[in-house]
C-alpha cells in the first residue's frame, strides 16, 4: 500500500489539466505516443469539442520513480464545471492527494480557489505545479508567490512544466511520489468502498468506479449498497487502464479500480454511497453521500411529434448512465408531448441536448429552462415548481421562495465596475471585495440561481472582456417577490414561453421577450399581435407585419432548377417550423427568446 | 402527304465577355482582367468551340440521342427553331461575323421558322450605330437593351459603363439600325432610391417608346461587390448601418413593393401589359424566347452554363471556361470524334412526372394568365384538383390565387410573394 498514491488534479478551466493528464499517462509508458488519442481522458465527443470534462474517469498508471521502486498512481479526473460540484467532491473524497496546475501566465482563478479549497476541505495534501512555462508571456515567479499569497500553500519548490510540449513531466510524477501521501486502511476489516461514479455498459450492466479504504472486493463476493440498499454479487473486479478496464482477482483497501455485479439499474449506484460486505458489513457509512436534485427544468419536445417515443427511448439510455438526469412526461398545448427534464446547471442541460441531437439525430424544441421554485398556498400546502406554467392561481399563493447561490466573481480592478453593474441588474446582493493583489478582486454575491442560469456567463465574459471567471454553490431558498410572465401570440397563449421572473423586473422582461420574437417569428400573410402579460393584463406589445415581398424577379437563360432549388429550401424552412395555432414558429426560438442580447 | 407538325426548339447562346463586371452582377461573364489568354484569343476560341459545340449538340439531336445523353422518346429530327437568343455577359461585344458565324451554323443544322424572334442584349456603352446596322445585318430582329436607370448616379452606383444619354442615344441608334422590336431593361430597389426616382426612370423608358419593358428588383446575389456592401442589410434588416459609411440604404420590403407597383400603374396606363412577373409587353410582342421558359417548352443552351431542357431532361453546360474550351476549342467541327458534349454537361435531371408537374405550376405561375387546367389535364392525363386541390383551396382561401375560366393565376398580393405561393407546388 504504500506505493500507492491516489490523487487528481485540480486547476482552473484552460489551466492544462487534460493536457498534463495525458503526458502523465505518456510518461508512465502505458501507451505509446502513437496510441494516444489527443486527449485520452476525455472520450466524449462533445467534451473534447467544449474543453471540459463532463463525466470523472479514473486511470491507474504504473511508474518507475528515480528511486528504483514501482510505484501504482491512481489518477482520478474530477468533471470542471460547477454544475458538476457534487460528482467533483466525491471524486475528491477518493483521493488522498491533488495536483494544482496552475496556468503561468493567468495566476490564481476563480475556479482555482474553490477547487483547492474544495480539495483541503476533503483533507487532501496539494502540490501545485505551474503550467504553460513555454509561453512568453508566463510569470513563474510571481505565480508561485502569488500561489502563496492567495492560497496559502508553499510554491516555491513547484515544478515548472509544460504539458503541451512535455517539459517538467518527470519532475511532477517525483512531486506526487514525494509529496502525495500513501493511502491509508486495512485490508483486514470488512469492505468499505465509496462509489465515485459508475457507468452504464450494455453487456456488463452498470460498472462501478470506487476507492476501497478498508477491506477487499473479489469476484462472486456479495456486496451491498448502503444508502440505497440495493445488494448484488460481484461478477468481474478491476482496474482501469487508459481506456480499458484490465480485470483482475482482486482490490484491496486503498486501491481504485471497478466492479460489475449485473446491476441493470443505474440508479442502485449513486456517486458517493458506500460498497460494503453483505456477510460482513462495515459498522458506518463513508461521510458525505447526499442524493443530488437536479437544479434546472425545462421542456423537451420532439420537433417532429411522431417521435416522441424515440425521444423516450434516448431519454431512457441516457439516463441509464445518468443518474442525476431526470425526466418525466409532459404535456404542452403548444408544443404537444414532450417531457419536463431536470438537471444539475445550464451545461448539463446543454450537454444533454446535444447527445439527443447528435446521438439519437433527433429535432427538439426546448423550453425555457427553469429553476426550481417553492410556492407557499395560503391552505398551507408547499408546491415545488418546476414548470412554470403549472403554477397555481395567484389568489391561492401565500408567497413564493427561490432558489440563491453564493457566488464568487473573480475579476480585473478595471472591470470592478461594470461587474458589480452586471450583478446589480441580476439582483445580486453585494456582500464583498476582497483584494488578491493591486489589480485584481474577488467579488462575493448572493444572486438568484434565475438570473444566472440563461446567460450570466455570456454577459460575464462580455463585460470584462474575458477577464472574469465565476464560481457559485447554492445557498438556499429566500422568500421573493415573483409573478408569471405570459405571452400571447396572435392573441393566443403560448405555454411554453410562460416563466417566473421577479416583479420588479417584469415588464422589462417582457418587453425584451416581445423584441426577441418579433425578430424570430417570419412574417405572415397577416399581422401578428405578440403581447406579454402579468395576471391578465399586457404589460408590452410587438407587431410582426404581414409579408409584403417574396418573390424573385430575374430567373436568367432558362436556369430554372436554381430557382427550384430556391423554393426546396424555402419549403424546408417551413418544415423546421413549429405552428401555434395559425403561427408558425421557428423551433428554436423558444430558446432564443430568453437571450437578453446583453452588449457585444 | 399530311404535313409534318414541326417540333419548335428554342436556342440560348451564352456570351461570357463583359467590359467590366457590374456591381451587383453574379452572371457568368468575364472582364477582360479574368482572362488570362488575352480576351480577343479567348473570344476567338470561344466562337470556334460553339461552332463545334453546335455541330455536335445537333448531331446528338438528330441520332435520337439528346445531349444529356438519354434515349429520346420521340424522333428527334424535325426540330424547328423558333428563337433564338444571345445573352451574356454582354453579346454585343462580340463582332457582327461572329453572331452572323452561329446564326449560320444553327441554319446549317436546323429550320429556322421564317417569322423566328432572334434576340440580343445589347449594353449601351458597347455599340455604335454602324455595329446596330451590321448585326442587324445577321438576322437579329430583337434587341434587348440594359438600360437600368436613367439617371447617372445610380448608374455609377451600379457599375454601369454607360450614362443616361448614352442609353437613349443608343436605343435611337438601334431604331435607325432597323429594330422595330426593342426592350429596355430597368431595375427598382436601387440603394437610396425611391418611388420618384423610379418613376422617373419608367417615364425616361415609356418616352422612347420601346415594344417591351423588363422591371427586375435588385437582388442582392453572395459574392458580388453589393453583397459585401449590402449583405448584411439583408440578413439582416434591424442591423445598424456601419457609422463609418454613409452609403445609401436599400429599401425595406415595404417600400420596394409600394416604388414597383407605382412603376406597374405607370406602365399599365402607358398601354404596357404585365404578361409576367417582371416582364411588360405592348400589344402581342411578348418576349417568345421567356415564355419557352414558363411554358416548359423545348430549347438548347448552347456556350459556358448555358442550360438546356430537352426531352424532359434538363442539363446544364460546365461553368468552367478552360474545361469548355478544351472540350471544343479548335476541333474539326463534328468529324472530331474526340470531342463529346458529354464532357462538359452538369446537374442533367431527368424530370419525372411529380418534377414535370412542380415545374409546370411553379413556371406557369410567373405569367399573369397563369395556368390553363385544361392544359395540365391534358399533359398529365388527370385533373389538376386530383393532384393539387387541398394545395389550390387554402392558396384561394389565403387570397393569393384566383380561379376563373379554366386558369389558375396569381392574385396581385400573390404576385408580391410568389415564391411562397410556388413552393406550396413542390411535393
Amino acid at each position: 500500500m504504500k506505493n500507492i498514491r491516489n490523487f487528481c488534479i485540480v486547476a482552473h478551466i484552460d489551466h492544462g489539466k487534460s493536457t498534463l493528464a495525458d503526458r502523465l499517462i505518456e510518461k508512465t509508458g502505458v501507451l505509446t505516443s502513437r496510441e494516444m488519442q489527443a486527449q485520452v481522458l476525455d472520450n466524449m465527443d462533445i467534451e473534447r469539442e467544449r474543453g471540459i470534462t463532463i463525466k470523472s474517469q479514473a486511470v491507474r498508471m504504473v511508474y518507475t520513480a528515480r528511486d528504483g521502486q514501482e510505484y501504482i498512481l491512481n489518477m482520478i479526473d474530477t468533471p470542471g464545471h460547477v454544475d458538476f460540484g457534487y460528482e467533483v467532491s466525491r471524486s475528491l473524497a477518493a483521493c488522498d492527494g491533488a495536483i494544482l496546475v496552475v496556468d503561468a501566465t493567468q495566476g490564481v482563478e476563480a475556479q482555482t480557489l474553490a477547487n483547492v479549497y474544495l480539495a483541503l476541505d476533503h483533507d487532501l495534501e496539494v502540490v501545485p505545479v505551474i503550467n504553460k512555462i513555454d509561453l512568453p508571456s508566463a510569470e513563474p515567479q510571481k505565480v508561485r508567490d502569488e500561489i502563496e499569497d492567495v492560497i496559502g500553500i508553499e510554491a516555491q519548490d513547484a515544478p515548472l512544466i509544460s504539458a503541451k510540449v512535455g517539459t517538467g513531466i518527470e519532475e511532477v510524477l517525483e512531486a506526487v511520489i514525494h509529496r502525495l501521501p500513501a493511502p491509508k486502511g486495512d485490508a483486514a476489516r470488512p469492505l468499505k468502498a465509496l462509489i465515485f461514479d459508475s457507468i452504464y455498459d450494455s453487456y456488463k450492466g452498470v460498472i462501478v468506479f470506487c476507492r476501497l479504504f478498508d477491506g477487499s472486493i473479489r469476484r462472486g463476493m456479495p456486496v451491498r449498497f448502503m444508502a440505497t440498499g440495493a445488494g448484488a454479487e460481484v461478477v468481474e473486479v478491476g482496474y482501469f487502464g487508459p481506456g480499458r478496464f484490465i480485470p483482475c482477482d482482486a482490490l484491496e483497501a486503498g486501491e481504485v479500480g471497478y466492479f460489475t455485479a449485473s446491476i441493470k439499474n443505474i440508479a442502485d449506484t449513486r456517486v458517493g454511497d458506500t460498497v460494503t460486505g453483505t456477510e460482513q458489513p462495515c459498522e458506518e457509512a463513508l461521510p458525505g453521500y447526499k442524493k443530488v436534485m437536479p437544479m434546472v427544468y425545462c421542456g423537451i419536445y420532439p420537433a417532429d411529434n411522431a417521435r416522441y417515443g424515440e425521444l423516450r427511448d434516448a431519454l431512457e439510455k441516457l439516463q441509464l448512465n445518468d443518474a442525476s438526469l431526470f425526466y418525466e412526461p409532459e404535456t404542452s398545448q403548444a408544443l404537444g408531448f414532450g417531457f419536463r427534464c431536470g438537471f444539475l446547471g445550464l451545461l448539463h442541460l446543454e450537454v444533454i441536448e446535444e447527445r439527443l441531437q447528435r446521438e439519437y439525430d433527433l429535432d427538439l424544441v426546448t423550453t425555457a429552462p427553469s429553476v426550481v421554485y417553492r410556492v407557499y398556498k395560503t391552505d398551507g400546502e408547499m408546491i415545488e415548481l418546476t414548470n412554470p406554467s403549472n403554477l397555481p392561481d395567484p389568489s391561492s399563493i401565500d408567497y413564493m421562495e427561490e432558489p440563491i447561490v453564493a457566488g464568487e466573481i473573480m475579476v480585473t480592478t478595471d472591470y470592478i465596475g461594470a461587474i458589480m453593474q452586471l450583478c446589480q441588474e441580476r439582483r445580486g446582493k453585494y456582500l464583498s471585495t476582497d483584494y488578491i493583489e493591486q489589480t485584481r478582486a474577488v467579488l462575493k454575491y448572493e444572486l438568484p440561481l434565475n438570473e444566472i442560469i440563461y446567460d450570466f456567463f455570456d454577459a460575464l465574459k462580455s463585460r470584462s472582456r474575458g477577464y472574469a471567471s465565476f464560481d457559485y454553490e447554492i445557498k438556499g431558498y429566500e422568500r421573493s417577490e415573483l409573478v408569471k410572465l405570459d405571452i400571447l401570440i396572435n392573441k393566443e397563449q403560448v405555454d411554453a414561453l410562460s416563466f417566473i421572473v421577479h416583479a420588479d423586473g417584469a415588464y422589462e422582461r417582457g418587453k425584451k421577450m416581445c423584441e426577441r420574437l418579433k425578430d424570430e417569428i417570419p412574417r405572415h400573410l397577416f399581422e401578428i399581435p405578440i403581447q406579454a402579460s402579468v395576471g391578465g393584463r399586457v404589460i408590452a406589445r410587438e407587431t410582426v407585419k404581414a409579408m409584403r415581398k417574396d418573390v424573385l424577379a430575374k430567373c436568367y437563360g432558362g436556369d430554372i432548377t436554381r430557382k427550384k432549388k430556391l423554393l426546396e429550401k424555402q419549403k424546408e424552412g417551413k418544415k423546421k417550423m413549429r405552428q401555434i395555432g395559425s403561427v408558425e414558429i421557428p423551433q428554436n426560438a423558444f430558446l432564443n427568446v430568453l437571450k437578453l442580447g446583453d452588449e457585444d | 402527304m399530311p404535313v409534318k407538325r414541326m417540333r419548335p426548339l428554342a436556342v440560348y447562346v451564352h456570351i461570357p465577355f463583359c467590359v467590366k463586371k457590374c456591381a451587383y452582377c453574379d452572371f457568368l461573364s468575364f472582364p477582360p482582367e479574368a482572362l488570362p489568354a488575352g480576351s480577343e484569343e479567348t473570344k476567338r476560341r470561344y466562337f470556334s468551340a460553339l461552332l463545334a459545340e453546335t455541330d455536335h449538340a445537333a448531331q446528338e439531336l438528330r441520332s435520337g440521342r439528346t445531349a444529356a445523353g438519354t434515349e429520346s422518346c420521340q424522333p428527334a429530327d424535325g426540330f424547328e427553331i423558333r428563337s433564338i437568343y444571345f445573352g451574356g455577359g454582354t453579346p454585343s461585344l462580340a463582332d457582327a461575323e461572329e453572331i452572323a458565324g452561329v446564326i449560320a451554323r444553327l441554319r446549317r443544322h436546323f429550320p429556322v421558322a421564317p417569322d423566328a424572334e432572334i434576340s440580343m442584349e445589347c449594353n449601351p456603352g458597347t455599340v455604335s450605330v454602324d455595329k446596330l446596322r451590321a448585326l442587324r445585318e445577321t438576322g437579329i430582329n430583337r434587341l434587348s437593351i440594359g438600360v437600368q436607370s436613367f439617371d447617372d448616379t445610380e448608374l455609377t452606383l451600379l457599375g454601369r459603363i454607360h450614362t443616361a444619354a448614352g442609353a437613349e442615344r443608343c436605343f435611337r441608334d438601334a431604331r435607325a439600325a432597323g429594330f422595330d422590336n426593342v426592350n429596355l431593361d430597368l431595375m427598382a430597389a436601387l440603394p437610396g432610391q425611391t418611388a420618384e426616382a423610379l418613376l422617373c426612370n419608367v417615364e425616361r423608358a415609356v418616352s422612347l417608346s420601346p415594344e417591351h419593358i423588363s422591371l427586375y428588383s435588385l437582388i442582392i446575389e453572395p459574392g458580388t461587390p453589393f453583397f459585401s456592401r449590402y449583405g448584411e442589410e439583408v440578413s439582416d434588416p434591424h442591423a445598424a448601418p456601419r457609422s463609418e459609411r454613409t452609403q445609401p440604404h436599400l429599401p425595406d420590403e415595404d417600400a420596394e413593393r409600394e416604388m414597383v407597383h407605382a412603376a406597374w400603374s405607370r406602365l399599365e396606363e402607358a398601354g404596357y401589359h404585365r404578361y409576367e412577373i417582371s416582364n411588360f409587353a405592348r400589344g402581342n410582342l411578348r418576349c417568345r424566347q421567356n415564355l419557352v421558359y414558363w411554358e416548359r417548352g423545348e430549347y438548347l443552351g448552347l456556350g459556358l452554363g448555358a442550360a438546356s431542357l430537352l426531352d424532359e431532361t434538363r442539363f446544364s453546360n460546365t461553368r468552367d471556361l478552360k474545361l469548355y474550351l478544351d472540350a471544343f476549342a479548335d476541333r474539326a467541327a463534328a468529324s472530331d470524334a474526340n470531342a463529346d458534349t458529354g464532357m462538359i454537361r452538369e446537374n442533367i435531371e431527368r424530370l419525372d412526372e411529380p418534377a414535370r408537374m412542380e415545374e409546370f405550376m411553379f413556371l406557369g405561375l410567373r405569367l399573369t394568365e397563369g395556368v390553363q387546367e385544361q392544359r395540365f389535364a391534358d399533359t398529365f392525363h388527370r385533373e389538376i384538383d386530383s393532384v393539387y386541390g387541398e394545395t389550390l383551396r387554402k392558396l384561394v382561401r389565403e387570397g393569393l390565387i384566383s380561379r376563373r375560366d379554366g386558369r389558375i393565376f396569381l392574385t396581385p398580393y400573390g404576385t408580391d410573394i410568389a415564391n411562397y405561393v410556388m413552393a406550396a407546388f413542390l411535393f
